[in-house]
């Protein structure tokens, strides 16, 4: 027993040894590294040392991810709810699963903050109480997770770890805006202006949307509610996180619907009315918030109709249909 | 048993001679560190109390402080002065930003100031510089002109009693830099051991006047796409910084 372990810390040794080299860590030998596209523009996407995307793990994280057999009851899988469609979103207050491998703090209260392994621990163990006892007497499962991972015995580990590859693949930064970045769209005189109004202080939607994810991965309290949920303060206690959710990417909005955690806002239009004059007062609205006073920032009917029509430029209707992405089992 | 511990042993030492640059053992350099601290006419700020009144007697209170320093630089008599190319994130909600050691060292002796760039100059401020939060955080809209703010400073301030958000952010606008090069008063020091910490004090109510007292009503929440605004927080911000000097232990 101790002459293993001592085994493995020496050949975990060369790895790290290795990694000062070059940065590939193979862990299982025989599994084949899978080259993850980045989405031009984007930065690079930190994964784990100890999880580094194979073609067997991606493949088998694809299969657990839309095999019901995950759920100890076999009712659901992770794309019951999680569907391509709609940007692994579906109705109700689903969060899409679209360039996660760049987030850290997860779920619409951040009750989970971390790597995307945690997140789908979490979901395994937590949520789909999955039965491993169904997975180890599974012959395919069995082999699958030898050849991915060099395990006889399955457990959640291993079973995140696949599911935590797979979801790293879900990248989307082919939509229109991404191609008016990079020269290959133009906007029309509508989209422009709603582009114009979400990166300025008059629409204001940059400080919380941030980034080439439009989204700063951080908690606020955008105004829904004068008497809000309790949101982040489930999870830290303190009254100042009282009313404050992640603010969600809006990526593939258009494709997300209902909007906001309880689902509340029907159609993008409802939306923008709301940031432009259905703020509500309470003691923990962010101070981005700046027309809380006046509730909201008052557009005109025409500059609403651009600002989601900019909204609308953000749709990747590649991510949507790609193969590679979808159930397995068809 | 032996034999995996030799292993290790050689695993080990190439794997530091392999990784590491040889590091030069220098007598007679300091370490410099840097603590930041924020302060309201003196006393160290309280966030979230709407307490402070402006030169204008307007009532404010501060709820967010962020920003960038960078081109750190010590002159020195009759010798080149030295730079130090870090550039470093201040957040006062975040405790571990709030006290930072530079990664190159200063020569021991005698200068005659210190001076830096309060935000990021324009060859350091390009859009896509900072991939990782919460540098990246700071990004400017690229409609605004792209790059990052240097600034962030956020709270209330009261209109006829009622309480309105004012967001003094501040950046490089459409091409025009607003960053600020700030010579510290009595920052003359002599280091003598090996290290050296520095306390920078923001004194926020110097934000808020001197040349311009800061109308809260007039330049209202939103001031980015403002250069009236960006110029006068430029020419407000010369005086806002205060350095307390202590070479060795604290
Ligand atoms: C019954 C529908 C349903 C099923 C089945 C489901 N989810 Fe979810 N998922 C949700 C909802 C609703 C949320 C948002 C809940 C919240 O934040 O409290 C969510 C949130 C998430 C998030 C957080 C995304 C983010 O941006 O923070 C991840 C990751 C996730 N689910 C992964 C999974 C995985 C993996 C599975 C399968 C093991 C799964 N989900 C199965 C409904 C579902
Ligand atoms: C202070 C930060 C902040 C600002 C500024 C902000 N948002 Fe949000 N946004 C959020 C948060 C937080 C949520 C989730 C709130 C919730 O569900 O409780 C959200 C939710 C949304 C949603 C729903 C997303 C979904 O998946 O359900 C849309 C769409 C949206 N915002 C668009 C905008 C637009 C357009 C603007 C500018 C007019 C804007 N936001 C400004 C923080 C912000
Ligand atoms: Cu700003």
């Amino acid at each position: 027993m101790s002459n293993v372990k001592n085994i493995t810390l020496g050949f975990g040794l060369l790895l790290v040894y290795a990694g000062c080299i070059d940065d590939d860590i193979a862990p299982v030998e025989s599994t084949t590294p899978y080259e993850l596209e980045i989405p031009l523009g984007f930065p690079d996407m930190t994964i784990p040392a100890d999880n580094p995307l194979t073609v067997e793990g991606v493949q088998l994280g694809r299969k657990l991810y839309y095999d019901k057999m995950l759920e100890r009851d076999n009712s659901r899988a992770c794309a019951t709810c999680h569907v391509q469609a709609h940007s692994f979103s579906s109705d109700a207050n689903v969060l899409p699963h679209i360039n996660l491998g760049w987030s850290r703090n997860f779920l619409w209260n951040s009750k989970v903050s971390g790597s995307v392994e945690d997140i789908m621990l979490f979901e395994v163990e937590e949520f789909f109480k999955t039965d491993f006892e169904k997975l180890n007497n599974d012959p395919e499962y069995s082999n699958l997770f030898k050849m991915a991972f060099n395990v006889d015995q399955i457990t959640s580990t291993e079973a995140s770890y696949a599911l935590a590859q797979f979801v790293r693949t879900l990248n989307s930064g082919n939509s229109k805006f991404d191609k008016f970045l990079r020269g290959e769209a133009t906007f029309t005189n509508e989209e422009y202006l709603g582009y114009e109004l979400f990166y300025t202080e008059e629409g204001d939607c940059f400080h919380c949307h941030a980034t080439m994810f439009f989204t700063d991965n951080s908690m606020h309290n955008n105004a829904l509610d004068s008497i809000p949920d309790p949101g982040y303060f489930e999870i830290t206690g303190d009254s100042a996180d009282y009313g404050k959710f992640k603010s969600p990417t809006l990526r593939n909005i258009a494709f997300t619907g209902p909007y906001m955690h309880d689902g509340r806002f029907n159609s993008l239009e409802e939306v923008v009315d709301f940031y432009s004059r259905g703020l509500e007062r309470s003691a923990t609205v962010d101070p981005l918030m700046k027309n809380l006073a006046s509730g909201g920032i008052q557009l005109s009917a025409g500059k609403k109709a651009a600002l989601v029509a900019f909204l609308k430029t953000l749709s990747d209707e590649d991510f949507l249909t790609n193969p590679e992405l979808s159930d397995p089992f068809n | 048993m032996k034999a995996s511990g030799f292993v290790m042993a050689v695993l080990v030492i190439s794997l530091i001679t392999g990784c590491e640059e040889n590091i030069k053992v220098d007598t007679a350099t300091a370490e410099v560190t840097m603590l930041f601290t924020h302060s309201v006419d003196g006393n160290k700020v309280q966030l979230d109390n709407l307490i402070y009144k402006n030169a204008l007697n307007q009532d404010y209170s501060i709820k967010t402080i962020k920003y960038f320093i960078s081109g750190v630089r010590f002159h020195r008599l009759d010798q080149p002065s030295v730079e130090l190319n870090d550039i470093h994130f201040v957040d006062i909600r975040d405790t571990e930003s709030l006290s930072y050691v530079f990664e190159q060292k200063i020569p021991q002796g005698a200068y005659t100031g210190i001076s830096f760039v309060y935000g990021l100059s324009p060859e350091d401020n390009t859009s896509g510089r900072f991939t990782q939060p919460p540098e990246s955080l700071m990004e400017w809209p690229e409609p605004m002109g792209g790059g990052y703010h240097y600034m962030k400073i956020e709270g209330e301030y009261l209109v006829n009693g009622s309480p309105s958000f004012f967001n003094f952010h501040a950046g490089m606008l459409d091409g025009v830099p607003y960053e600020i090069h700030i010579d510290l008063p009595n920052s003359a020091f002599t280091v003598s051991d090996n290290t050296l910490h520095l306390t920078l004090n923001m004194e926020i109510q110097n934000w808020f006047q001197n040349p311009t007292d800061w109308d809260f009503e007039y330049f209202r929440g939103a001031i980015m796409g403002n250069h009236e605004a960006q110029k006068t927080i430029q020419e407000n911000g010369v005086d806002v910084f205060t350095v307390g000097i202590s070479d060795g232990a604290l």
